[in-house]
């Protein structure tokens, strides 16, 4: 009798169990991780643009690419132009490949300086970069150049580095960067570091009147 | 006093019957088996024979087959309860009535005295002789002719047959009959009144099997007639 | 009122009626089919399940693979400018919309505060913030990720692809745009798949039980069929059939239960056969002691008048000698005519010879017969008219017994009732004594039972209500003993008319 008892619940109980183990139709599962993210390809070339982190509405950075090429309309607020005009001289430019060549009056001489476009950042997002929700927490600098300099304490490892050493560089700004919040030192750091090496490897220490931030690096 | 014969195997019962009858008035002749009492017929000419049916050597029913051959002798036969069937083959070889051993001698003698008596005449004022279609029957006379031709009746047959022809048409149940023509108690066995009736059909009627004289009404017994 | 006891004929032989075949809700055959059908029903069902779960995750998981790595591939192939344009972003969406696999996806997009997607609505309400979180989440190497997801029944497959750029073309490392492309598809036909497979398992799995059925009735048949016989030997047995046997073969449990039976049902009619060969030659004996004594007690009762008689003339010893002698012998003589006749209803040897008589003259005829014709003692009540067949002498044997037992042991006047009812004849015989011990009333009927330990003979044989029942049965009828409420005994005969 009690084997009866016993078995016949038994038996059941596996079934149910393993109808539950099947489950039936299909089923909602949580977030499933699958590969990396997509790699866009982002216009115009890096050679042609100049790339300032501001910041989404989440918080996040929101890297916002300003052509700079020969057509570019004016990708720098004011007297971003130089003034002398040397104008027309060309010179061979690699971007494009062999055999081409850009104006020395552009920007483009294989790179923006990294002063100006950390002036470009600090004058804050256009209109246009403004619609998409891009924002900034520097606080603005009315018409403040920030002066980059090689990093003394990073001298050992600055410099080019053909082993692909970190270079090193030092902001100075002219408000205090004590108290700046950690999105907008992030997009200092970012813009500078990117500014300077393709990578974005270099090695930024923010330094301000009433003194200097630990060195830091575009890795979020 | 009548004369009876007793035929009787066992010692013990022949002599304490004999002792008993005697003692009684009855003159009584005994023999142990059946032959010697049929030997002692002759010479006694009894008026009633006692047989005992369990005999050695010619059984009752032998000697009551042989006995009635040539004669009318009343004859009772002695038996034990439950043997029904030789009751039965008694009744049919002849015997008038039977006694159950054992008995006392006043049963026995009843049952004697019952068989020898004479039907008292109910008809005394009429004619001796009755007719009744071809079956003449004298009541004085005791005697009974069919067709002219007298017929010997044992005297139980006899007895019943003056019984139901005194009234014809009349039904007599058979514990009637058991206690008028035999003057048993009402709860007699009442084989002794079938079997009667079948050997007085077998005398008398000219088809035993389709009875005219003596008519049976089943359930409630027999008559006479009506013819 | 214990009116049944001492019951008569009617109950006599209680036939054992064949057991009805009841039909067992849970009987051996249910519970044997039962079990088959369960072991068939959890492996048709284990293995349905799992290969039914395999089959569905690899549906599911190829439906998945493919639909993340193409949309993935979708994405890679953007060109974007920063900030992302709204109305180039949308061209690009409803490209990678019709280019969906395995099926066009709905694709949504989120760059910013900027909402686009391939559908005429911005945003989708089956993407869960949950996988908004992921694909947003602050690091320098977001992750792609899938989920799925089942809104009002249907269930999708949402997949979150975060687009990054490199910073520069050979040595760059690769940065968030912000910009976020998700890709919604519903699962319908995978669903659907899924859904037949179930079918598919159930088409198959219900055949398989049903075939699973004819073994297990066969089974359930081979077990108990032996069953059925033992049943079926054992009841026969019980109603008497003792040399009932089962065909025992094969050498499992049931045969040897088969073969246990048989040497007990072989063991039982041995013992039966030598207690009714003892009983028959115990009555034999009795039978032929009271024939033995018959003969002798024929000359002795033939003589006990002659002794009755001259006892007188004898001097006082030996006339009471002689006197007691004679009166013993009419004891003995009917005490012997008393077992003779119950030996015969044990033989079987008694018959009945049934006339149709009017019974009310046959009991006044008993009475008579005995003198109890005294009203102060004897009080007839009978029914006139009635024609009953009986067997008048020993109707009246049963009558007679009764009065006389009535008027022994009880108190006059005895009642003798008559009457019919229905087609049955009742016989009543009631006195006005004490009644009967209700301890003595169940054996009333058994032969020699002296209710008074202390008196060791009563007057008549001790056989006489035994002779009574047995002649009542004979008739087919029944007599009980009971005691009337209002004070005395009663004996109730019922024959059939």
């Amino acid at each position: 009798m009690r084997r009866r008892t016993g078995a016949a619940p038994l038996s059941l109980l596996s079934l149910l169990s393993l109808l539950a183990l099947a489950g039936c139709g299909i089923q909602e599962t949580d977030v499933v991780e699958a590969g990396g993210a997509a790699t866009v390809v982002v216009q115009p070339v890096p050679e042609e643009r100049m790339t300032l982190y501001f910041l989404g509405p989440g918080g996040g950075t929101m890297p916002m690419a300003r052509d700079v090429g020969p057509h570019a309309p004016s990708p720098f607020p004011s007297r971003t132009r130089p003034a002398d005009g040397a104008g027309d001289d060309r010179m061979p430019y690699e971007g494009f490949g062999p055999g081409y060549e850009v104006s020395t009056g552009t920007p483009v001489h294989g790179r923006v300086p990294t002063d100006k476009v950390l002036a470009a950042l600090l004058a804050g997002p256009t209109d246009e970069e403004r619609a998409t929700g891009a924002t900034t927490a520097l606080p603005g600098a009315g018409g403040w150049t920030p002066r980059v300099e090689p990093d003394p304490a990073g001298t050992g490892r600055a410099g080019t580095d053909p082993a692909g050493s970190v270079p090193a560089l030092r902001l100075r700004t002219p408000f205090p960067v004590r108290d700046l919040p950690e999105a907008a030192v992030r997009q200092l750091v970012c813009t500078a570091a990117h500014a300077e090496h393709p990578a974005g490897r270099s090695e930024v220490t923010l330094t301000g009147p009433d003194g200097s931030l630990p060195a830091a690096r575009c890795d979020d | 006093m009548p004369r009876v014969l007793l035929i009787e195997d066992d010692p013990s019962v022949r002599e304490g019957v004999e002792l008993g009858l005697r003692r009684r008035g009855h003159e009584v002749r005994t023999a142990p088996t059946g032959e010697a009492g049929l030997a002692a017929l002759g010479e006694f000419r009894p008026d009633l024979l006692l047989l005992d049916l369990m005999l050695p050597g010619m059984n009752g029913v032998q000697v009551c087959r042989r006995v009635r051959e040539d004669s009318q002798l009343p004859i009772i036969m002695l038996t034990a309860r439950g043997d029904d069937f030789d009751v039965v083959v008694g009744l049919e070889a002849g015997a008038d009535d039977y006694i159950v051993k054992p008995a006392r001698t006043e049963v026995i003698e009843a049952r004697i005295r019952a068989v020898l008596r004479r039907i008292e005449d109910p008809g005394a004022g009429r004619s001796a002789v009755e007719v009744h279609g071809e079956l003449a029957i004298d009541r004085a006379g005791l005697t009974v002719a069919r067709a002219g031709e007298r017929i010997a009746l044992a005297p139980s047959e006899m007895k019943l047959l003056l019984h139901l022809s005194a009234a014809p048409e009349q039904v007599f149940s058979r514990q009637q009959l058991l206690e008028h023509v035999w003057e048993h108690s009402y709860h007699g066995d009442a084989r002794l009144v079938d079997a009667c009736v079948r050997r007085l059909r077998n005398k008398i009627e000219d088809v035993p099997g389709e009875p005219r004289y003596i008519q049976t009404l089943r359930g409630f017994g027999y008559r006479f007639g009506p013819l | 009122m214990r009116t049944r006891t001492g019951e008569g004929a009617g109950a006599g032989r209680r036939r054992g009626r064949a057991p009805r075949l009841r039909p067992h809700p849970f009987g051996l055959r249910t519970r044997l089919v039962l079990a088959f059908l369960l072991v068939a029903a959890v492996g048709c069902g284990t293995t349905a399940a799992l290969t039914y779960r395999a089959a569905r995750n690899a549906i599911l998981e190829q439906a998945q693979n493919t639909a993340v790595s193409a949309f993935r591939e979708q994405v890679d192939e953007l060109y974007v400018s920063l900030p992302v344009s709204p109305e180039s972003l949308r061209t690009d969406l409803l490209r990678i919309a019709r280019q969906g696999k395995p099926r066009p996806w709905r694709v949504y997009a989120e760059y910013g505060t900027v909402r686009v997607s391939s559908t005429d609505r911005p945003a989708s309400s089956v993407i869960t913030p949950e996988l908004r979180a992921r694909a947003q989440a602050r690091g320098a190497s977001p992750h792609a990720g899938f989920q799925r997801v089942v809104k009002n029944g249907t269930p999708y497959l949402t997949i979150a692809v975060p687009a990054v750029f490199r910073t520069h073309a050979t040595e760059g490392t690769a940065r968030p745009t912000g910009l976020v492309v998700y890709a919604v598809m519903e699962l319908n036909e995978e669903e659907a798949d899924v859904e037949a497979m179930v079918t598919a398992a159930r088409d198959g799995a219900l055949p398989a039980l049903a075939v699973a059925l004819v073994p297990a009735l066969l089974a359930a048949r081979g077990v108990l069929r032996p069953v059925r016989e033992l049943r079926h030997a054992a009841h026969s047995m019980g109603r008497g059939r003792l040399d009932t046997r089962i065909h025992a073969k094969g050498s499992d449990e049931l045969s040897d239960l088969a073969r246990t039976f048989n040497e007990s049902a072989a063991a039982l009619e041995r013992s039966v056969a030598e207690l009714r060969s003892a009983e028959a030659r115990a009555r034999r004996f009795a039978s032929d002691v009271s024939h033995e004594l018959r003969t002798p007690l024929a000359g002795m009762l033939a003589v006990t008048e002659v002794l009755d008689e001259d006892a007188g003339s004898l001097d006082s010893d030996t006339a009471r000698a002689v006197r007691l002698i004679s009166a013993e012998t009419g004891k003995l003589a009917v005490l012997v005519e008393d077992l003779m006749e119950i030996s015969r209803f044990d033989a079987r040897a008694a018959e009945l010879h049934t006339d149709e008589v009017d019974a009310a003259d046959c009991v006044r005829k008993t009475l008579q017969h005995r003198h109890w014709t005294d009203p102060a003692r004897v009080v007839p009540h009978l029914a006139e008219g009635i024609r009953a067949r009986l067997d008048p002498r020993r109707f009246d044997v049963v009558v007679a017994n009764l009065v006389g037992n009535a008027l022994r042991h009880g108190e006059a006047p005895v009642t003798v009732r008559l009457y019919a009812e229905g087609d049955v004849l009742v016989t009543e015989v009631s006195d006005r004594g004490p009644g009967i011990d209700p301890e003595v009333l169940p054996h009333v009927f058994d032969r020699f039972y002296k209710a008074d330990r202390a008196r060791t003979r009563s007057e008549g044989s001790g056989l006489g209500l035994a002779i009574t029942l047995e002649n009542v049965r004979l008739h087919g009828g029944t007599v009980t003993a009971a005691n009337r409420p209002e004070g005395g005994a009663v004996f109730t005969v019922r024959t059939p008319l």
